[in-house]
């Protein structure tokens, strides 16, 4: 299917960007499950938005690429399955993103605990600074349980909203707003506990 | 509620400038697509399966068609007999056809026979084939 038959089946071609219309988003899925050019183009819009909640999440690129291309694969076998309507596709792949990061930060919580541990080295670079204490709140959140790092994650790295995380959580909105109260309880003590052992 | 966000917030805010992306990989983009036709290609096990399943049909449509052609199915005649024993075989409408009946003894013998009768009516006449009894 070249890009002129996906334009004459009503799917515009985005340049790297998700459509932002609901029936146009639909259209490239369902093309998608058949065509490779669809599918290219839907990793196309996609990839930048999960790349980057990845490499936020995980911090270390070269880890980061490893679970993204996991994330894409597993979403082309997964893709025959998806029901549009069912659950928004941007949701639906976020769902597979997290569930990927949080095996990945299963195994990495005994490290996460050592790095809070240790001194965050000084230095007179600011640029150095600002990259020591972004690596600190990314250990005290990875030694958290999983279910409040993945809330408080979707909320404050992704700025979405309760309903948005319940529909990627795939669980109620009451749980994610009680997780998000917990997450941030437990978040705060840990940056004050491992500040004032620092 | 604000005092415990504020300082959550800034050290989220830590972590979205230390984290700029990562470029899209037309490696992992070619690797999507192939996994994709290699998904949608029909499975293996269906297509012999499909080919069994057509070889036992086509199997069992030889053997039917070889049942029927030896004519091991009786053949059911309705033949109307006047008063002067003469048979005339008749349609599945009841209509009169020009086809006459050749009695054949039960034991096989092939003599021609004829079948008289001074009941004129309907009779039903089974044909067995060569060399074996009527069925019952």
């Amino acid at each position: 299917m070249t890009t002129s038959m996906l334009e004459a089946n009503g799917v515009k071609p985005l340049k790297d960007e998700p459509p932002c219309d609901a029936a146009a988003e639909s259209r490239l899925v369902e093309a998608a499950k058949r065509d490779p050019e669809a599918l290219a183009q839907l990793y196309r819009g996609y990839q930048p938005l999960i790349a980057r909640y990845v490499l936020r999440r995980v911090g270390q690129a070269a880890a980061a690429e490893d679970l993204v291309a996991d994330v894409f694969l597993a979403m082309v076998r997964y893709l025959p399955r998806y029901r549009v309507g069912a659950t928004p596709f941007r949701a639906w792949l976020y769902r597979i993103a997290t569930n990927r990061i949080n095996r990945w930060a299963r195994w990495q919580r005994r490290r996460a605990w050592k790095e809070l541990k240790h001194d965050v080295p000084d230095t007179t670079d600011n640029e150095g600074a600002r990259r020591n204490e972004a690596a600190h709140v990314r250990a005290a959140l990875l030694t958290l349980p999983i279910h409040f790092q993945s809330v408080l994650a979707l909320h404050y790295l992704e700025d979405f909203g309760i309903s948005t995380i319940a529909q990627v959580l795939g669980c109620a909105e009451g749980t994610v707003k009680s997780r998000l109260a917990r997450g941030r309880a437990l978040l705060r003590k840990t940056l004050l506990e491992s500040d004032g052992e620092a | 509620m604000n005092e415990l966000r504020d300082p959550l917030e800034r050290a989220f805010e830590l972590i979205k400038a230390d984290s700029t992306g990562l470029a899209p990989d037309a490696l992992l983009e070619a690797k999507l697509m192939n996994e994709l036709v290699r998904q949608n290609r029909p499975r293996r096990w269906l297509k012999r399966a499909a080919l069994v399943g057509a070889v036992l049909v086509g199997l069992g449509l030889v053997g039917g068609g070889m049942a029927l052609a030896t004519g091991y199915n009786p053949i059911r005649l309705f033949v109307t007999l006047d008063a002067n024993g003469n048979g005339v075989v008749l349609d599945e409408n009841g209509n009169p056809t020009d086809v006459h009946v050749t009695f054949v003894p039960a034991d096989g013998g092939g003599i021609e026979t004829t079948v008289t009768t001074d009941k004129p009516g309907t009779y039903q006449v089974i044909v067995a084939p060569p060399g074996g009894a009527a069925p019952k």
